[in-house]
């Protein structure tokens, strides 16, 4: 008797490698939409770091509202740090298109994309190391912001730019639209309005979210390059010949990643502060 | 495979419903001791282990920055358990008590909300690091007015805990035993923090044990099998909810907690 669980989302075993043949030769990075992302981020770039009159102006507008209505700053400020309501709904879709029937034979893909999403905000860390230091909305003087009710910003850097939750929201928004577009364009869409409430709280600028996302459109569509994928496959391997292993690891990634990794990073930096 | 409602209930014999009775009792005799230690007669023994733990507050700043983390990071507490819970969904021998896995539990985690309840009903009860004749060190790190909470008894965390490890323990023994040692773990953890004493953990996983055994009745149990057959006939719905209960039950609705009563303190 086979040993692999037999559910009704999972082919027979022959199926399934024809499927990973013809699904490996069926998925490949969309150059263009790169190239595209790359020159758009270039040209952002210096913008968003130079701080231009539109920006500002943007920021004034949107900040507008803030400290008039008590109930919408308290709804902003839940979607900028509530994980419930932001990166859980998120992770939920890739696992909806995990189990669509008519998605199994690309699961490697959608893997390598929902970790490439992830890893897109490690990148976006890196960079904030190496971007000349920029003040978030908050914190600039010429800006003048009102901040909204209730806020107490805890910044530990004086990096706005990309910003890495923009990076990753819009991310996993991107690999659900890429796989299934009415789901997707739902996803981005949401994607989109919970970054923004980061940008009317004041952590981001407006290019900060969008150079964010323009970064995790990249990252992922490098992630379906052969050897990425291959990964992908391996380890999608595993989801059906040991599901008991692979699906709590897949639940505590899946609580790590709509988390953006927060605990772990706060335990880590807790256990340096006493070394 | 068939979406019927699972047939495994009906496989036990009257000597398995005896003891599924049995243990179901014993909970709620230790329900109803907890109770009465906490509101009428503490015991002497309670107040001394709880300073004999104490000895070690402050001895180590490592530890108890340990003991800290365990206690409010989710991720290495309830996301643990719920993993267990996953992993026994998709293990192939049990695939056939699926429904009983589900409703078991969901009553798990609805213990925890009756504990919430118990805790508002009951009269105030001062937790251990607010306790003035206990007079405990806190150890480094933690406020002595940390939690606002009215009672400290039963504790939701421990029904959590507790009562997760007991699902995982009754469907396979070797994961059981792990899930056990590790809601022990943290249930200890909280005690040593100051949140609760002893008798308030054992109250809410005997609470938890009781709302498990209860949920085995078959009413709950065809409720349970409905939902499971879900995951086979809409595997795209099912587990994206899943995913989110999941993620609830982890923190235990922390994040649901706080927004409802901020929400509330506009409408009041």
């Amino acid at each position: 008797m086979s040993s692999r669980a037999t559910t009704a989302t999972n082919a027979s075993s022959d199926a399934d490698r024809a499927s990973l043949h013809s699904s490996l030769a069926a998925d490949a990075p969309s150059w263009p939409r790169i190239v595209v992302a790359l020159i758009a981020f270039v040209i952002l770039a210096p913008l968003a770091l130079s701080g231009t009159t539109v920006e500002y102006a943007f920021m004034s507008f949107i900040n507008q509202p803030a400290q008039q209505n008590a109930l919408l700053d308290y709804f902003m400020n839940a979607f900028s740090y509530q994980k419930l309501i932001t990166g859980v709904p998120l992770v939920a879709a890739i696992c909806a298109i995990w189990c669509m029937p008519s998605m199994i034979a690309r699961r490697g893909d959608i893997l390598i994309c929902t970790i490439a999403a992830f890893v897109t905000s490690l990148v976006s860390r890196v960079m904030q190391i190496f971007i000349p230091a920029n003040p978030r909305p908050l914190q600039d003087e010429v800006l003048g912001m009102t901040p909204p009710f209730n806020i107490s910003p805890e910044f530990h850097d004086l990096t706005s730019f990309p910003s890495d939750h923009a990076a990753v929201f819009i991310g996993l928004g991107y690999v659900v639209w890429r796989f299934c577009r009415p789901l997707g364009v739902l996803a981005i869409v949401f994607a989109v309005l919970v970054s923004f409430s980061r940008v009317y709280m004041g952590f981001h600028f407006a290019t900060d979210v969008i150079a964010g996302g323009i970064l995790s459109v990249v990252v992922i569509e490098l992630a379906l390059l052969t050897p990425f994928r291959r990964i992908g496959a391996w380890l999608t391997g595993f989801s059906r010949t040991h599901p008991q292993w692979f699906y709590p690891v897949a639940f505590m990634a899946c609580y790590a990643i709509a988390t953006l990794m927060e605990e772990p990073r706060e335990l880590l930096s807790g256990l340096a502060a006493m070394i | 495979m068939s979406s019927t409602p699972l047939q495994h209930v009906g496989h036990q014999s009257g000597r398995s419903a005896l003891r599924e009775s049995v243990v179901a009792l014993i909970a709620l005799l230790l329900v109803i001791t907890t109770t009465l230690i906490t509101f009428i007669m503490p015991l002497g023994m309670e107040e001394q282990a709880m300073l004999a733990i104490n000895q070690m507050a402050r001895e180590s700043p490592l530890f108890d920055y340990i003991m800290h983390v365990l206690s409010y990071q989710n991720l290495i507490s309830g996301v643990g358990l719920v993993a267990g819970l996953w992993a026994l969904w998709f293990m192939p021998s049990l695939m056939p008590r699926r429904a009983e896995l589900l409703t078991c539990s969901v009553a798990a985690f609805c213990s925890a909300a009756l504990s919430r309840i118990m805790q508002q009903l009951t009269p105030p009860h001062p937790r251990p690091l607010q306790d003035e004749a206990l007079n405990m060190t806190p150890p480094a790190g933690v406020d002595a007015q940390t939690l606002h909470d009215f009672s400290s008894f039963p504790s939701d965390h421990g029904a959590v805990y507790i009562g997760l490890a007991w699902v995982i323990w009754r469907m396979h023994r070797k994961l059981g035993m792990a899930a056990i040692a590790f809601a022990v773990l943290l249930c200890f953890t909280r005690i040593y923090l100051g949140f609760h004493f002893i008798t308030d953990i054992i109250g809410g996983g005997a609470l938890a044990i009781l709302t498990v055994q209860i949920a085995l009745l078959t009413p709950f149990q065809r409720i349970g099998g409905w939902f499971a057959g879900f995951s086979q006939t809409a595997p795209h719905w099912f587990y994206p909810l899943a995913f989110i209960a999941c993620y609830g039950i982890a923190t235990l609705v922390e994040e649901l907690r706080q927004l409802a009563s901020g929400l509330l303190r506009f409408i009041l």
